[in-house]
């Protein structure tokens, strides 16, 4: 499938607002959180007000989309990925139950919380009736979609499917990652990630969104894509390597890596890997630029389209540069725990 | 993907099914529930010690969470209801189709599961480690939607396609969709497709807030219906490209998808939505509303949601008569479970050529010539429509035949 456009809204002003600034993040807890273009031009205020943070990126961010390369163009389908939807509105809720105790509690926390609320605002927003589904495989999430869609599209080419994801930092992933040891004790600058050597990440968010069809032929190419649940490092070169041959591509042909190095020393193991198996290639990173989140891959793969299109990466994500070509197939790999791995192969 | 060919790759078999409601945790003891008329749902009875659920009327599964934990093996604590029901379910269902690790572990069988509330389920050990600093509790990595299905996937070794789907009161359904789109498009062989959902504080107090639980027995199509009880459960179905040895649960015949996009909470009482939701899926089938036989209709017993539905159903069966039921007010409103659960009570009534009634009605919500079936009866059945609308518009209907 082809990617007829894409937007994200993420702590990046560059993919898409403000090309040339990058911003180095230095915060007390190491947190990156998204910059919000105004986005009143979309949602009207009324309903912004009420939506949560995953809620109003997560709809402005295909709206966005929706008006700078399709106009009218309703899509054929919706569908969006995201491990945990609106989690400042389940706190919230919570919050409501744990405090209020038997009281009547107020419904919009309830209601805004739910996952499929971004796809149904979609839907809502254009009165639109087609296809709507999310899917919630936590890190997963973004590479189910991917499938959801190419079933689609193998079933009638001509359709044009959107796709997004979205995942919003709030206290609950916050909290409960940071006492899973999920994030690095120092505050660091954010830009100086891949210099660490320590336990843990930073934390980020963001929502991205992109029309795909099966019929364009300009453009960069979703060639495949798959995921492995599993936590011995011996098993990640022969799934590559599998879907390189159900592809019918040489590991020579990989020119970019996409990789999603974290800075946290007890799972970055895996990246070298894989940078070991396709020595040829580029290496870029992209967590310096987005902080971890479940979802984090849906940026990465908008990063990928950045560097294709504009054929030079922001120099701090270089990992490794052996060539100075940005063409060719780019390999984008991404785990989660050192346990939830997905991959998306990139053709220009 | 590798994808095979094959001008017979249209059928989708029902080869397995497990599940564990209320009213039966097997088949046998849900169709004996179905067919004598005996509801699941009672006053909430607090085995687990849930804090702040009350005194409603719940369909809930009569085991505590530590009882399923030992009957399924002994299971860790941190294996959360909703773990427990979806492993539950999921035995059954292998069992039942017979299969083989083989079956299991090959890239071309898929698993979609279903679930809204998770881990969750541990709705204040969530709210205590979402503000903690320290002293986290034991379910740190229990909460996520996902947390059954993977537990499932390392447990059997699946290396096929996997899904979780949250499309709120929808979500089985689609799972169930997605395995038939799978299967028929040839990219896999078996889909394990189905749901869960637990019994939880959040669910109890969010649809309150809402204003559409109602404190006595739910009266799905009354016209005096009070609102919906919840219920808990999971069921999981075998879907085959291969006709089963043994034919014995029929075929998954159409689907579609089609969001209703009027309101976040609630239907078009137009039933506009739902009806091009309907019809879909009869595309899909490519059946006409004169195949259909009998409907399992979502019927949640709240005003809105009947009202809409029965509206639909009106406009397309504006020249003969359907019987229709939820056997929501057997089961309660299992949630992100309730999809799978229907669809396998529609296959139940489906081979034994049965309607199921719908319980607790006093004056029936009628419409044109379209009452609620309020007896068990024995029809002879070709086709069922199993329904089930979600919030944010998720509407999906399932065709299930011989």
């Amino acid at each position: 499938m082809r990617i007829l456009g894409s937007y994200s809204i993420s702590p990046q002003l560059f993919l898409h607002q403000k090309e040339e600034t990058v911003i180095n993040y230095h915060t007390p807890k190491n947190i990156l959180l998204c910059s919000e273009p105004d986005l009143k031009a979309y949602i009207p205020m009324n309903q912004l007000r009420r939506m949560g943070k995953a809620v109003r990126i997560g709809t402005a961010c295909s709206l966005i989309l929706r008006d700078r390369i399709t106009q009218d163009h309703q899509p054929d389908a919706i569908i969006i990925a995201t491990a945990n939807g609106g989690l400042e509105d389940c706190v919230k809720f919570l919050k409501q139950i744990v405090t209020f105790g038997d009281a009547s509690l107020t419904p919009t926390n309830f209601v805004q919380s739910t996952p499929n609320a971004v796809a149904g605002n979609i839907g809502l927003s254009d009165r639109n009736h087609a296809f709507n589904i999310t899917h919630v495989n936590n890190s997963f999430s973004f590479v189910d979609a991917l499938r959801n869609a190419q079933l689609l599209i193998e079933k009638d080419e001509t359709q044009q499917i959107l796709i997004g994801s979205v995942e919003e930092v709030s206290d609950f992933n916050y909290n409960i990652n940071e006492l899973r040891d999920y994030y690095k004790k120092d505050s660091i600058y954010s830009l100086d990630l891949f210099n660490t050597s320590s336990d843990g990440t930073i934390c980020g968010e963001g929502a991205f969104s992109m029309y795909v069809d099966g019929q364009k032929t300009q453009g960069p190419k979703i060639i495949g894509f798959g995921t492995l649940l599993n936590d011995n490092p011996n098993k990640i070169n022969a799934w590559l390597t599998d879907l390189l041959e159900e592809h019918k591509i040489n590991q020579d042909d990989v020119q970019q890596l996409m990789l999603g190095y974290s800075g946290d020393q007890r799972h970055d193991h895996f990246y070298d890997l894989v940078q070991d198996m396709i020595p040829s290639a580029n290496t870029y990173g992209f967590k310096n630029l987005f902080g971890e989140f479940p979802t984090v891959i849906a940026l990465a793969l908008d990063y990928s389209i950045y560097l294709l299109k504009k054929g030079k990466p922001v120099q701090e994500t270089e990992i490794r540069i052996n060539h100075r070509n940005t063409n060719g197939i780019t390999l984008i790999y991404n785990h989660y725990n050192g346990v939830e791995h997905s991959v998306i192969l990139l053709k220009n | 993907m590798e994808k095979k060919l094959d001008s017979s790759a249209n059928e989708v078999f029902v080869a397995g099914i497990g599940i564990i409601t209320s009213i039966g945790n097997d088949l046998d003891t849900c169709r004996q529930h179905l067919t004598s008329g005996q509801s699941g749902l009672s006053a909430f009875d607090n085995i687990d010690q849930i804090e702040g659920i009350g005194d409603i009327v719940t369909g809930q599964i009569k085991s505590s969470t530590a009882q399923l934990a030992k009957v399924l093996g002994n299971l860790p604590n941190t294996y959360t209801r909703t773990d427990l029901l979806a492993i539950y379910a999921f035995q059954e269902a292998i069992k039942d189709a017979g299969l083989s690790e083989q079956d299991l572990t090959s890239k071309r069988t898929a698993f979609l599961s279903a679930c809204t509330v998770g881990g969750m389920s541990k709705s204040r050990n969530l709210y205590h480690d979402s503000i903690a600093n320290s002293n986290p509790t034991e379910y740190l990595n229990s909460y996520s939607a996902s947390v059954h299905l993977h537990k499932i996937v390392i447990e059997h070794g699946i290396t096929g396609p996997t899904s979780v789907i949250n499309t709120a009161c929808s979500s089985s359904a689609n799972a169930i969709l997605l395995g038939g789109e799978l299967i028929r498009n040839g990219q896999v062989d078996l889909a394990i497709v189905g749901g869960v959902d637990a019994l939880s504080e959040f669910t109890v107090r969010g649809f309150n807030s809402l204003g559409i639980m109602s404190d006595v027995l739910c009266q799905p199509f009354d016209q005096n219906r009070k609102g919906l009880n919840l219920g808990e459960g999971a069921a999981f179905l075998v879907l085959s490209k291969q006709k089963p040895s043994i034919e014995k649960h029929g075929q998954l015949l159409g689907w579609a998808n089609v969001n209703d996009s009027f309101h976040n909470s609630s239907l078009n009482e137009d039933g506009s939505g739902i009806l091009r939701c309907l019809t879909a899926a009869l595309d899909c089938a490519q059946l006409s509303s004169k195949d259909i036989t009998s409907i399992n209709a979502h019927g949640t017993a709240t005003p809105n949601n009947d009202l809409a539905e029965i509206t639909a159903l009106a406009q397309l069966f504006s020249d003969h008569p359907v019987d229709f039921y939820s056997t929501k007010s057997f089961t309660g409103h299992t949630l992100g479970a309730a999809g799978a659960i229907e669809a396998v009570f529609s296959l139940l009534a489906l081979n034994y050529e049965e309607v199921y009634p719908s319980l607790h009605i006093s004056t029936p919500l009628t419409k044109a010539h379209l009452t609620p079936n309020l007896e068990y009866k024995k029809a002879r059945q070709k086709a069922i429509m199993s329904n089930s609308f979600g919030f944010n518009g998720n509407c999906t209907t399932l065709i299930f035949g011989q």
